[in-house]
């Protein structure tokens, strides 16, 4: 945005700078290593609710990666994941274009954008599920009795409205990072809008738009909240982190919990790996 | 960006697009929808083709206005006000789910609810009162993190930094499996109070959090005028106090409550460490959500917990927006 | 942030960013005045934990006046669902609730006890509090040959119908009839069964009583549902839902068989006294638990009950002990039989005139005590009722393979599989 950028202006760290730094990189480390130690850990012993303790090696992997009801769920997460994050992303893409076109009604439309993200997300997921399951929508399409695919697609709507304002915002800015002289002189040389967009504007957003892609598949990959209120006992239409919850915290299962959650944890490293070089290629080409 | 004249074929498009839209909307009011509903979409179907008549007319102007933007801002409208309408028609209702998008009970509902609630009110205040002080406590270590990351060429910057953000992102359940068990292994104060248990396994996400929001905050410092007053002898504290402090002193205050709303906002973490009989909010509105009598009531808090994004979007809301841009670079 | 723009519209925004942080934090803060730590310090007053507390305000007032200042007990509700209490109890007790007395579902009993969740009875206490009850319900509350907590109320599962309608569906009551003909005569007077009581406790009676074997462990109801005995219980399964008398159990059942064309109502004896049957209760009669099967000869019924324990994390377990003594002795006992109809543990008191007048037939009590199917006492009953929930529901869908698909399903959690 200003030369500050553009301009490197770091220089190698000094003593004082790493002292400085050094107690909040070994408290990011610890906070999030430790848990995930004692994850890994709780993971290979015989952890559960009066469980002995002892090492039990592979067997929990073997019962979670063994059962069909934990590929059910691996299998309802990525397709809530990809149509939450495919479906947000057309829309933030769409609707961000449009209000960068009329710079004018911005501010409020920040405003609106990101209030919806205050509101908790298991209210957003309520608000979701009640306007399927006799709700406005139920009334306005007739969807009579919702099933349990109806209520688990309410919630993801509920998070779509929850989130979609901040990706528009996202959206917006990278947009206004666009450089303008690189704009004004596709004008010049009379470009189509189209043209514009595809050899312009396009090229400067990509980066952006795959981080955002990333932060996006990856909040998706976890999403609890809605799942957890619409889940019902037996049925698998659920997610890999509502799942968790419910051995962790519901049926005191620690041992399986835990080795799903690192599953869930590689699955979530690879998904975002894999965007990243998906992006790289797009970039490249 | 630079105003463009859109072509005429481009608004004509754009115009009988948002005439089929408001058709469309207009036929769905009057066949299948009853009630105060049918003149809500009938209005909306009014303005779209408004729009498709305004696009006709001005299909040949030579100002830049195009017709497509403006319809996607009407979409963006609608997309954003239809789910708030829901939730203060949801809020205001007496209990039960609404029919009608069109708020019809106005009985201050889960408002009034909200206020007799004892335990929710209590909920409340242990949420707050962790995620402030997770991040709190994560504040000064993330901020020396956060300058050794933005500011110096040390070399497990890129490393540090992704390491932040992919925890932030992690499955937080993952989190709270491993971290909740061990908190719950701890003696002494943590014993008796749910406020340190929440707070301390909520640091697992508020440090990687506050060092996300701090690295994109101090980005934007002014760096080379931190330099210039170096250069000229003035002290650390000088240059704290005249440059720093005025310049990302905001920004870093906006983060942070940033960071404590989304960390006020975790379920997993806090669920791992406590029990019904002191719990935080998302855990005892999840719990409430359950329950189809108590629609109103989760509405309204959903609304009230909203109220510090509003402020602040309301108040700093380029601050918020350069935190988020700052966010992913 | 602010450095670009001018430097009049910069000192602006921080102004105002600063003030905006400020309300926000200020707001948040002020909301955070009474953050909930209870009260942990006094430790006179006892939290009991118990579901339907407020049936047991008096036996708790009477039982605070008797300790002459030493406690007050104070009554926590606990949820009506069995999974959902469970779920609860365990939560509260691991993240230190500071609970001092918990009525326990005799299913939780042992998975509470190999946790080490419940604090141990006390040497001597344990033999006056196992003192004349009933046999049931003591093994009920011992795990490994201990007692881990007081037995309080148990009782069995009986077979209600109202006035002639027995007669009329040409039954004859006076002994036990097999499932097959109380669904066949139901559906021939137009009547219903309904079924209070869970899925899991309905099956496991069916089989016990195929097996003609009460005590049976966890294992081994495992292995009989994948036998004959499994094949028996969903036979009497399908013949009900084929029968369209009743939607099987549920939570509704007793205010169901109260209301307009209720016939039949399996379910624990303690409903006679329920408020949900109380414009019928003029016209209840009480018979044995039904049969699995023609050849099986005694009815089994399923038992469960409550008994009384004290948390490992309890601030003073002694005196949470002295509480439990008074809570399970004979004038709380018939308190308990007054106010809520549940069958207290006493042997003497199951005899008495109170539980007579109650109970309409005290034989069929007794009997269905000695020989009824009690819970397993072992840490993983919950993980076969719960097989058995998801498996043998809804009840249209069963079929020959859910014996089979139920034991492979509670084979797969005791194996530490995911539920």
């Amino acid at each position: 945005m200003s030369t500050l950028e553009v301009v490197d202006r770091r220089r190698p760290a000094t003593g004082s700078q790493l002292a400085r730094g050094l107690p909040g990189l070994l408290l990011l480390l610890a906070v999030v290593l430790v848990p995930l130690g004692r994850l890994l850990w709780l993971s290979v012993t015989d952890s559960g609710l009066g469980g002995s303790g002892g090492w039990v090696g592979l067997d929990h992997y073997a019962a979670v990666l063994g059962s069909s009801s934990w590929w059910t769920t691996i299998a309802t997460t990525a397709v809530v994941t990809a149509s939450l994050v495919l479906v947000q992303l057309l829309l933030a893409l769409a609707l961000a274009v449009a209000l960068w076109h009329l710079s004018l009604l911005w501010w409020p439309a920040r405003f609106l954008a990101l209030v919806p993200a205050g509101v908790g997300l298991v209210v957003g997921a309520q608000a979701g599920r009640a306007a399927v399951d006799g709700g406005f929508l139920a009334t306005w399409f007739g969807l009579g009795d919702a099933g349990p695919s109806t209520v688990l697609a309410g919630v993801v709507v509920g998070e779509l409205w929850r989130t979609t304002g901040l990706v528009v915002v996202l959206v917006h800015v990278a947009l206004s990072r666009v450089p303008t002289p690189l704009l004004d002189a596709a004008l010049a040389d009379g470009a189509t809008p189209w043209q514009r967009w595809w050899r312009v504007v396009w090229p400067a957003v990509t980066p952006a738009l795959a981080a955002i892609v990333v932060f996006r598949l990856l909040d998706s990959w976890r999403l609890l909240d809605g799942p957890l209120l619409v889940r019902e006992p037996g049925s698998f239409r659920t997610t890999g982190s509502a799942l968790v919850a419910d051995n962790a915290f519901g049926a005191f299962a620690t041992g399986p919990a835990a080795a799903a959650g690192v599953v869930l944890v590689l699955l979530a490293l690879v998904l975002a790996l894999l965007t990243l070089a998906v992006a790289k290629v797009v970039r490249a080409r | 960006m630079t105003p463009t004249i859109p072509s005429v074929r481009s608004r004509l498009v754009a115009a009988l697009v948002a005439f089929v839209l408001g058709f469309g909307l207009a036929n769905l009011a009057i066949f299948t929808i009853t009630g105060p509903d049918r003149v809500l979409v009938l209005a909306v179907a009014g303005v779209l083709v408004l729009t498709s008549a305004w696009g006709v007319l001005v299909a040949d102007s030579p100002r830049p206005v195009s017709v497509w933007a403006v319809i996607g801002a009407e979409a963006f409208a609608i997309f954003t006000l239809v789910p708030m309408l829901w939730a203060v028609a949801l809020a205001t209702g007496d209990g039960t789910t609404p029919t009608s998008l069109w708020p019809q009970a106005w009985s201050g509902g889960g408002f009034a609810d909200l206020a007799d609630d004892g335990a929710l009110r209590s909920a409340a205040g242990l949420s707050v009162s962790a995620a402030l002080l997770a991040t709190g406590v994560a504040a000064l270590p993330a901020l020396g993190l956060a300058a050794l990351l933005v500011r110096t060429r040390w070399r497990p910057r890129h490393a540090v930094r992704t390491f932040a953000i992919a925890a932030a992102l992690l499955p937080a359940v993952a989190l709270a499996v491993g971290g909740g068990d061990l908190v719950l292994r701890l003696g002494g104060p943590f014993e008796d109070s749910a406020l340190l248990r929440v707070a301390l396994v909520q640091l697992a996400i508020a440090v990687p959090l506050t060092t996300w929001v701090f690295t994109a905050a101090l980005a934007s410092a002014p760096w080379n005028v931190v330099d210039a007053a170096r250069v000229v002898g003035a002290g650390a504290v000088r240059v704290l106090v005249r440059v720093l402090l005025p310049t990302v002193g905001p920004a870093l205050l906006v983060g942070l409550s940033l960071a404590a709303v989304v960390t006020a906002q975790d379920l997993a973490l806090a669920t791992s460490v406590t029990g019904p009989q002191a719990t935080t909010l998302p855990v005892l509105l999840l719990d409430r959500a359950r329950d189809p009598s108590s629609t109103a009531l989760v509405a309204a808090a959903g609304i009230c917990w909203a109220a510090p994004v509003a402020v602040l979007a309301l108040v700093v809301p380029r601050t918020i927006t350069r935190l988020l841009g700052g966010s992913y670079r | 942030m602010c450095h670009s723009g001018h430097v009049t519209s910069r000192g602006r925004a921080c102004v105002v960013a600063v003030t905006a942080g400020a309300i926000v934090m200020g707001s948040l803060a002020s909301c955070a005045v009474g953050t909930s730590d209870a009260d942990s310090g006094d430790p006179s007053t006892l939290r009991w934990y118990v579901q339907d507390a407020g049936s047991y305000a008096a036996i708790a007032r009477a039982c605070s006046d008797a300790s002459e200042g030493a406690f007050r007990i104070e009554l926590v509700e606990a949820p009506a669902d069995p999974q959902e209490r469970r779920t609860d109890l365990v939560q509260r007790l691991r993240t230190g609730d500071d609970l001092d007395l918990v009525g326990v579902d005799t299913s939780a009993i042992g998975e509470l006890a190999a946790a080490e969740l419940l604090a141990p009875v006390p040497g001597d206490l344990a033999g006056d509090l196992a003192d004349g009850r009933t046999e049931p319900s003591v093994a009920a509350a011992t795990v490994d040959g201990s007692l881990v907590a007081a037995p309080w109320w148990y009782e069995p599962q009986v077979l209600l119908h109202r006035g002639s309608v027995a007669e009329r569906a040409g039954l004859d009551m006076t002994e036990a009839v097999t499932w097959d003909l109380l669904s066949a005569g139901a559906s021939r007077v137009g009547g219903s069964v309904q079924v209070a009581g869970s899925t899991a406790d309905w099956v496991r009676a069916l089989v016990a009583g195929a097996a003609d074997d009460p005590d049976l462990g966890v294992d081994a109801l495992v292995s009989a549902l994948d036998g004959p005995a499994g094949t028996a219980a969903a036979s009497v399964v399908r013949t009900f839902a084929a029968s369209s008398i009743g939607p099987g159990p549920s939570p509704d059942a007793a205010v169901t068989f109260a209301g307009p064309g209720g016939s039949f109502l399996v379910g624990p004896v303690s409903l006679v006294a329920s408020d949900a049957l109380a414009p019928v209760r003029a016209e209840l009669r009480v018979a044995p638990y039904p049969l699995t099967s023609s050849t099986s000869t005694t009815s089994r019924s399923p038992l469960s009950g409550t008994a009384l324990a004290v948390p490992a994390s309890a601030a003073d377990p002694e005196t949470a002990f002295q509480a439990v003594t008074c809570l399970t002795a004979a004038p709380a006992q018939q308190t308990l039989v007054a106010a809520t109809g549940h069958l207290p543990t006493l042997s003497d008191l199951l005899t008495s005139t109170a539980v007579a007048e109650l109970v309409i037939s005290p034989e069929v009590v007794a009997s269905a005590l000695a020989d009824g199917a009690p819970e397993p006492a072992a840490p993983t009953t919950h993980l076969l009722e719960q097989a058995i929930d998801t498996t043998w529901a809804p009840l249209a869908a069963v079929g020959p393979d859910t014996p089979a698909r139920s034991a492979a399903e509670a084979r797969r959690l005791l194996d530490g599989g995911l539920s």
